[in-house]
C-alpha cells in the first residue's frame, strides 16, 4: 500500500465522502506545497473523491518528522475551537477530522474550506479604500466573533513572559540601536500592566492574515484557516493589528526588505485616518480581555512576526528581516498614540 | 532512499530526516547494478533531464535512460516505488520559443515501460518539475482544480473559471511545464 492508498482509505473510513463508503479507489490527491521548503513547513495534499471537481479534505503532513509537534498542536487548537463553537464553528474553521500516525510522520486530516482567499483579489484592491473598508470590517467582526465564542474566565498570565521571550530574542538576532532597545522595554512594562487586570482569556488565532482568509462565495461567511500558530491568550492585540501589518505588507510593491517596511509604513499612516479606526471600531472595545493601543499593538506584533521562526523551529527566515525593518519604521511614526 | 541525481541541497536536506540517502549520477548508478540490493522504499529521479547532462550522448536519451531506469527497477523492493520528475515539451516544439530539452508523459512512460515499470500513474507539476508548487494527478477534475487555483488573479472571472472546466484542463494536460510519473514496484 502506498501512501497515497493509505491517505485514500483514511479519508474514506473517516467519512470525508459518505457517499462513496465501503470504496477508497476513487480518490485523487494533489500535493500543494505550503510556503517554502524548510523542513519544519507542512504540505499539504487535497482529497478528491470519485472525480468531484473541487475537495472534500485536506491532509497537513510535516516535511520532517521532527517538526510534526507543530501539526499535533493545530489539530488540539481547532479541537478546542470545535468545542468551544459547537456547530457553529461550521463555515468560520475547517473541521478535523482527526490526527493519525503513519510511519514516523503525523497526518492531520480536516474537512476543506471551499472559497477564495483575499489574496486572489487584483491588486487593486490595496488602492480601493471604500472596498478595504468593507474587508476590514468583515474580518474584525469575524474575528471579535471568534475571540467571544471563545473567551473564558481565568487568566493563564503567560503573555508578559512570552513577549519578554521575543523582545530577547529580537534583541539577540537583530542587534537593534539603543532607542529600540528602551522602546522594547517600554513595551515589556506597558504589555504587563495591560494584562494585569484581565479577567478573561481568549483562543487567539495567531496567524490572522488576509492570506488565511477564505471567503465562501456561496454563503459569503469568512472561514479562518491555518490554526497552527493558536495559542490561549489574555490579550487579543496579535490576531486584531497582524491583520492590519499584513495587509499592509502584501500591498507594499515588490522589493527589499528594506524597502517593503518603508512601503508598508507608509501605506499605513495613510490607512490610521480613516480605514484603521473603522476597522478597530468593527472590533469594538475587549470585553474582559486586553487589547493594546494602535501603536504599541503594531509594535509588539512586529516583535513576535521578526522573532516566531527562530523561536518556534530555531531557524531565521527573510521576512523577519522585513518585521524587523517595519519594527524600526513604526517606531518613528508620530501621533497615533491612543 | 535512493536519490538519483546531483541535487545536493536535496540530498543535504533528505539526510536530515532519512538515513538511506545516496546521491549517485547516471554511471554510477549503472556501475552499482550488481552490488546494491533491491532494497530501496524510495528510488527518486527528480530530474530525468539531468542524467542526459553527464553524458555526450544527450541527443540519444535512450541509451542513458534504458539502463538507470533498469538499475532503478532492480533496486526497489517489491511494494517500493520509483519517483521521476522531469520538464513538459512544448507541443510546438518546432517553433523558436519551443521547449526541446523536455519530455512528454507518454515518452517517459513508454521507457519506464520497456524498463520493467508496469503500474505507472501520472502528475502535472506547477509551476515547474524540480520545485512544485502543485503536483497532481493528470486528471479532468485535479487539473481543473489546480488551474483555478494557480491562475486565481486572471481577469475576468469567467475566463479563468472557463480555463479550469475539466474538459479545457484535460486539453491543457499537454502544455503543463512539468510532470512527474510515479511507478509501484509489485
Amino acid at each position: 500500500m502506498t501512501d497515497l492508498d493509505y491517505l485514500s482509505e483514511l479519508a474514506q473510513t473517516t467519512g470525508c465522502d459518505p457517499a462513496t463508503s465501503g470504496s477508497f479507489a476513487g480518490w485523487q490527491w494533489l500535493l500543494v506545497a505550503n510556503s517554502d521548503a524548510g523542513l519544519h513547513n507542512n504540505v499539504l495534499l487535497f482529497g478528491l473523491a470519485n472525480g468531484s471537481a473541487a475537495p472534500t479534505c485536506v491532509a497537513k503532513i510535516c516535511r520532517s518528522p521532527e517538526a510534526s509537534w507543530v501539526i499535533e498542536k493545530e489539530y488540539s487548537n481547532l479541537t478546542t475551537l470545535w468545542q468551544a463553537l459547537g456547530d457553529e464553528a461550521a463555515g468560520r474553521a475547517p473541521r478535523p477530522l482527526g490526527l493519525h500516525r503513519h510511519g514516523r510522520d503525523l497526518v492531520f486530516l480536516m474537512a476543506y474550506c471551499p472559497g477564495r482567499s483575499w489574496l486572489t483579489e487584483r491588486r487593486s484592491l490595496w488602492r480601493d479604500e471604500r472596498r478595504l473598508r468593507d474587508r476590514f470590517g468583515r474580518a474584525a467582526r469575524a474575528l471579535r466573533e471568534l475571540h467571544d465564542r471563545t473567551a473564558t474566565a481565568g487568566q493563564p498570565s503567560i503573555t508578559s513572559s512570552v513577549f519578554r521571550a521575543q523582545a530577547n530574542a529580537f534583541q539577540a538576532l537583530y542587534r537593534p540601536p539603543a532607542g529600540e532597545v528602551a522602546e522594547l522595554a517600554r513595551l515589556q512594562t506597558v504589555v504587563g500592566q495591560r494584562q494585569s487586570d484581565v479577567r478573561r482569556h481568549i483562543l487567539l488565532q495567531g496567524d490572522f492574515w488576509p492570506g488565511n482568509i477564505v471567503v465562501n462565495t456561496q454563503t459569503g461567511r469568512l472561514a479562518v484557516v491555518d490554526w497552527q500558530a493558536a495559542r490561549w491568550s489574555p490579550d487579543a492585540s496579535q490576531d486584531v493589528y497582524l491583520f492590519i501589518l499584513a495587509a499592509a505588507v502584501e500591498a507594499a510593491p515588490p522589493g527589499s526588505p528594506g524597502q517593503r517596511a518603508l512601503a508598508a509604513a507608509d501605506l499605513l499612516a495613510s490607512w490610521s485616518r480613516v480605514l484603521i479606526p473603522t476597522y478597530l471600531e468593527a472590533y469594538g472595545q475587549p470585553a474582559g480581555y486586553a487589547l493594546l493601543p494602535l501603536r504599541d499593538g503594531l509594535l509588539a506584533t512586529c516583535v513576535e512576526m521578526a522573532t516566531r521562526p527562530y523561536l518556534t523551529f530555531g531557524v531565521q527566515q527573510e521576512d523577519g528581516l522585513l518585521w524587523r525593518a517595519l519594527f524600526a519604521e513604526l517606531r518613528l511614526w508620530p501621533g497615533t498614540q491612543t | 532512499m535512493l536519490l538519483i541525481g546531483s541535487d545536493e541541497a536535496l540530498a543535504g536536506h533528505l539526510a536530515l530526516s532519512y538515513e538511506q540517502v545516496t546521491p549517485m549520477n547516471a554511471t554510477q548508478v549503472v556501475e552499482r547494478l550488481s552490488v546494491e540490493p533491491a532494497a530501496f522504499d524510495l528510488v527518486a529521479i527528480p530530474d530525468l533531464r539531468y542524467l542526459l547532462n553527464l553524458t555526450a550522448e544527450a541527443q540519444r536519451p535512450q541509451r542513458i535512460f534504458g539502463p538507470v531506469l533498469q538499475a532503478a527497477h532492480r533496486l526497489s523492493r517489491p511494494g517500493g516505488v520509483l519517483y521521476v520528475g522531469f520538464g513538459g515539451r512544448w507541443p510546438f516544439r518546432r517553433l523558436p520559443w519551443g521547449d526541446r530539452q523536455g519530455f512528454t508523459a507518454g515518452q517517459v512512460g513508454g521507457w519506464l515501460r520497456r524498463a520493467g515499470f508496469s503500474s505507472l500513474t501520472y502528475f502535472g507539476a506547477i509551476p515547474d518539475h524540480r520545485m512544485p508548487l502543485y503536483l497532481f494527478p493528470l486528471q479532468g477534475a485535479a487539473t481543473g482544480f489546480v488551474l483555478g487555483r494557480h491562475l486565481k488573479k486572471l481577469r475576468p472571472a469567467w475566463l479563468r473559471e472557463w480555463l479550469a472546466r475539466p474538459g479545457l484542463a484535460r486539453w491543457g494536460q499537454a502544455w503543463l511545464p512539468g510532470y512527474a510519473i510515479v511507478a509501484k514496484m509489485y
